[in-house]
């Protein structure tokens, strides 16, 4: 892409992210608040998402573990509350550091693994992290645990209000992707992409292939506990079905629909399943099968998910651009 | 010139976007025992992949006994009468001896002569000794027997054998060119692939020598004998 | 002054078979080492055990007199021995300056990188495309691996090993898939990386192999059974067996 076309993209984004910023108070006006809930939730999933999109999408490995961060990042805000910390910047910390260890100790043993072996170690051990939290009666087990109130980021702001809230959400979300853009632009992303492309080869030009593929397991790991405490701070509620098997599932679909590989995949593909998600449901009693017409129908006539069907190409290594300019 | 049951005509093939076969020329008479010769990497084993069809010929012409062969799949082939010993053998490990030489037993293609597994037995009575252990329990000579027994037994009109006395002691290799010395006197229609050169031109009737995708010189055995120019240049070092 | 690469004892077993039985082997700096064999040798395993992808069971290889039979593969290549491949391995779905950036950035710079905007990494680019016109392809940086002819790939490839400013070059059959116009451009090339590396040079074309080695080691069955020049090799009895059958009695 030549300087003026980086520079009109630019323009669209930032038009963008400021209409989202605005969406709150506009559908106040128009009487439709009750999305602004959805909205959140959107921005939420599509943190996650698109974490899962880094691993998958940049550096090939199907991770069938990933809600285990989501869910243990939402946990540790519950758990978090539930002993009086009203403190966000804390709980945020902790997420990091507690979802951060759990993706390095699985993020070791699985990544020494290929294809169907990955998908089974990273799928066994988030099923592990399920079965603990379904057990600890103390935190409410099956039946989930509440936070009493939202924790707040101090600073004089109320972040009980729906629309604060909001602006936080869409604040981490931004945050997020800029720090994906910037690891995707960068040597590590480069060596990513290498690695999804040919790891033999990459291996025998230098690099640890381990080494990296950890690192990123670990990063897209804190992403997805940072998006998971988000979530728990906007339902006020979290249970273990947040770090089930199909909890992940849901995620691969997301970052599948959205299209694997594209920078935009997560955020595409979260906005696609939940809004199809939350339109299906009001109108038919079993609209997962329609979902999953749909996903089907995309599926077939788009394989590289809806960002292939915009773009026409696959974005290897560098995303808002056509190649090294 | 005896009917030929082999034509190859100009043929191209490769792997992906690599190209290995730059049009090779090759003609094989009923009854006639002809070798591809050369060092490795020059063609000779993608040519027999284009033979019998686990290669598609980007180029060129494959007739068995007069009809074209080279758009068809594998199996059809197989069907028509061309029968391989690959390289490396690849005996199904999970049947037993019988197994593998009934489970392929063919008459179709209108022959006389059919090879019953009571023949083979005959030709390799080792074979029988072990008939009903499991391929994989099989010495590699064994293994190598039974991999000739099994192409045998569908009764081809063409047997093609990829080094078939490759990693072999000696005494085992002994065993084999005597049995393929008879299925020679039993007119059977062979390409051979070897390195064993003076058996060779003790054996087959002529010869084509490979390099690089092409066919660099190709005469009768006792032309070759003569030529240790031709051994030096493109069979050895 | 150290030899480039000394092998000694090296010995390789998978399950019941021997693939690699003592081999030793001395390449001296900037020469062109030839190993050939006859088919299932062992050559490509011999490549491997170099390069560090295998680990062997027993022997030392020493490159510059620095031991690094110990190493992992990617150690190995930060000390300077990297390869090219049998079959093409390139990165097909980025360009060719990618491809070369991914191994010019690794030689160039430590550490991971995690954040530094690649673009500002003029160095590194300006070394692949160094590395593109060395090996002939800077006319085709922008263009998709994938979409090269198979002669191009190939010397992406060669150029991926190079990339790594190696002190010695382990290339597994270069000339395989190319006809005879390709395989005398690649011989050139070859030629012309003498005054930058060692190389050592895994072939079956023998004019090519010919052309180009100070030395030659000929494996048969994982054994080094004659090592020389080119002229000592051409009249060894061992050899000539090897590739054509022993004499019956």
């Amino acid at each position: 892409m030549s300087e003026r076309g980086g520079a009109v993209s630019r323009l669209v984004l930032a038009v963008a992210l400021l209409a989202l910023a605005a969406f709150p108070w506009a559908a106040l006006a128009t009487g439709y608040d009750f999305y602004t809930g959805v909205v959140i939730r959107v921005m939420i999933f599509a943190i996650a998402a698109s974490s899962l999109n880094l691993i998958l999408g940049f550096g090939g490995m199907v991770s069938f573990g990933h809600a285990a961060f989501f869910g243990l990042g939402a946990y540790t805000a519950a758990i978090a509350a539930f002993h009086g910390i009203t403190n966000a910047w804390l709980i945020w910390v902790l997420a990091v550091v507690v979802s951060g260890l759990a993706a390095a100790l699985v993020g070791a043993m699985a990544i020494r693994t290929r294809g169907v072996y990955f998908i089974m170690i990273t799928m066994a051990m988030a099923q592990l992290f399920y079965y603990v939290f379904v057990g600890l009666r103390y935190y409410g087990g099956d039946d989930g645990l509440r936070l009493v109130t939202r924790p707040g980021v101090g600073l004089g702001i109320d972040l009980s209000d729906e629309n604060t809230f909001f602006l936080l959400v869409l604040l981490w979300a931004v945050l997020a992707h800029w720090l994906l853009a910037r690891l995707i632009r960068s040597r590590f992303g480069l060596a990513l992409s290498a690695i999804r492309e040919n790891d033999v080869r990459v291996a025998a030009v230098g690099y640890g292939t381990s080494q990296y593929r950890l690192v990123a397991f670990v990063i897209a790991g804190v992403m997805a506990g940072i998006a998971g405490s988000l979530l728990a701070m906007h339902n006020l509620f979290v249970s273990p079905k947040l770090l089930h098997w199909t909890q992940s599932g849901s995620l691969l679909i997301m970052v599948a629909l959205g299209g694997v590989g594209y920078f935009y995949g997560g955020i595409v593909g979260a906005l696609t399943f939940l809004l199809l998600e939350e339109v299906l449901s009001g109108t038919f009693t079993y609209w997962h099968i329609y979902v999953g017409l749909i996903l089907l129908a995309v599926v077939m006539v788009a394989p590289g998910g809806l960002c292939s069907l915009l773009t026409g190409r696959r974005r290897t290594a560098t995303p808002g651009g056509g190649g090294d300019a | 010139m005896p009917s030929p049951i082999l034509e190859v005509t100009g043929l191209q093939a490769g792997y992906g976007s690599s190209q290995v076969l730059f049009g090779i020329d090759l003609c094989v008479g009923e009854g006639e025992v002809v070798t591809l010769l050369g060092r490795n990497g020059m063609g000779k084993t993608t040519t027999v992949r284009s033979i019998i069809g686990l290669n598609r010929p980007t180029a060129g012409r494959v007739m068995l006994r007069g009809r074209s062969i080279e758009k068809l799949a594998a199996d059809r082939i197989a069907r028509l009468g061309v029968a391989i010993v690959p390289e490396g053998r690849q005996i199904f490990t999970n049947l037993s001896v019988e197994e593998n030489l009934v489970a392929f037993a063919a008459k179709r293609n209108g022959r006389e002569r059919t090879w019953s597994l009571a023949e083979i037995f005959r030709l390799f009575p080792r074979l029988e000794e072990r008939r009903h252990h499991g391929g994989g329990q099989l010495s590699g000579g064994e293994q190598q027997m039974l991999a000739i027994g099994r192409a045998l037994v569908t009764n081809p009109h063409l047997l093609i054998l990829d080094e078939a006395t490759e990693g072999l002691a000696p005494l085992v290799r002994e065993e084999i060119w005597r049995c393929l010395a008879l299925l020679r006197e039993h007119g059977l229609t062979i390409i051979v692939i070897d390195k064993y050169i003076r058996r060779l031109i003790g054996f087959a009737d002529h010869h084509a020598v490979l390099e690089k995708g092409k066919v660099v010189w190709r005469g009768s055995s006792s032309e070759l004998a003569e030529r240790q120019d031709v051994w030096s240049r493109y069979l050895s070092v | 002054m150290p030899d480039a690469l000394a092998i000694t004892g090296l010995s390789k077993r998978f399950g019941g078979l021997q693939a690699i039985r003592d081999v030793s082997m001395t390449v001296a700096e900037g020469t062109v080492q030839a190993v050939i064999g006859p088919n299932g040798a062992g050559k490509t395993t011999l490549i491997s055990l170099l390069s560090g992808r295998l680990g062997a069971d027993k022997g030392e290889i020493r490159l510059f007199g620095t031991p690094v039979h110990a190493l992992p593969q990617e150690a190995r290549v930060r000390a300077g021995l990297a390869r090219s491949f049998q079959i093409t391995s390139v990165f097909n779905g980025m360009t060719v300056r990618d491809n070369l950036l991914v191994a010019t950035q690794r030689a160039l710079a430590p550490g991971f990188g995690l954040l530094r905007d690649r673009a500002e990494d003029q160095e590194f680019r300006d070394a692949a495309a160094r590395v593109a016109e060395r090996v002939g392809i800077a006319r085709h940086l922008d263009a998709t691996a994938a979409a090269l002819p198979h002669a191009l790939r190939r010397r992406l490839d060669v150029g991926l090993g190079i990339a790594c400013r190696p002190r010695v070059l382990l290339m597994d059959e270069p000339l395989a898939g190319m006809g005879h116009e390709e395989s005398e451009e690649m011989v050139e090339l070859i030629r012309s990386l003498r005054s930058d590396t060692t190389v050592v040079l895994i072939e079956h074309d023998m004019e090519a192999v010919f052309a180009l080695a100070d030395r030659i080691a000929v494996l048969v069955q994982g054994e080094v059974i004659a090592a020389g020049t080119v002229a000592e090799i051409r009249v060894d009895q061992k050899v000539k067996e090897a590739y054509l059958g022993e004499e019956e009695t």
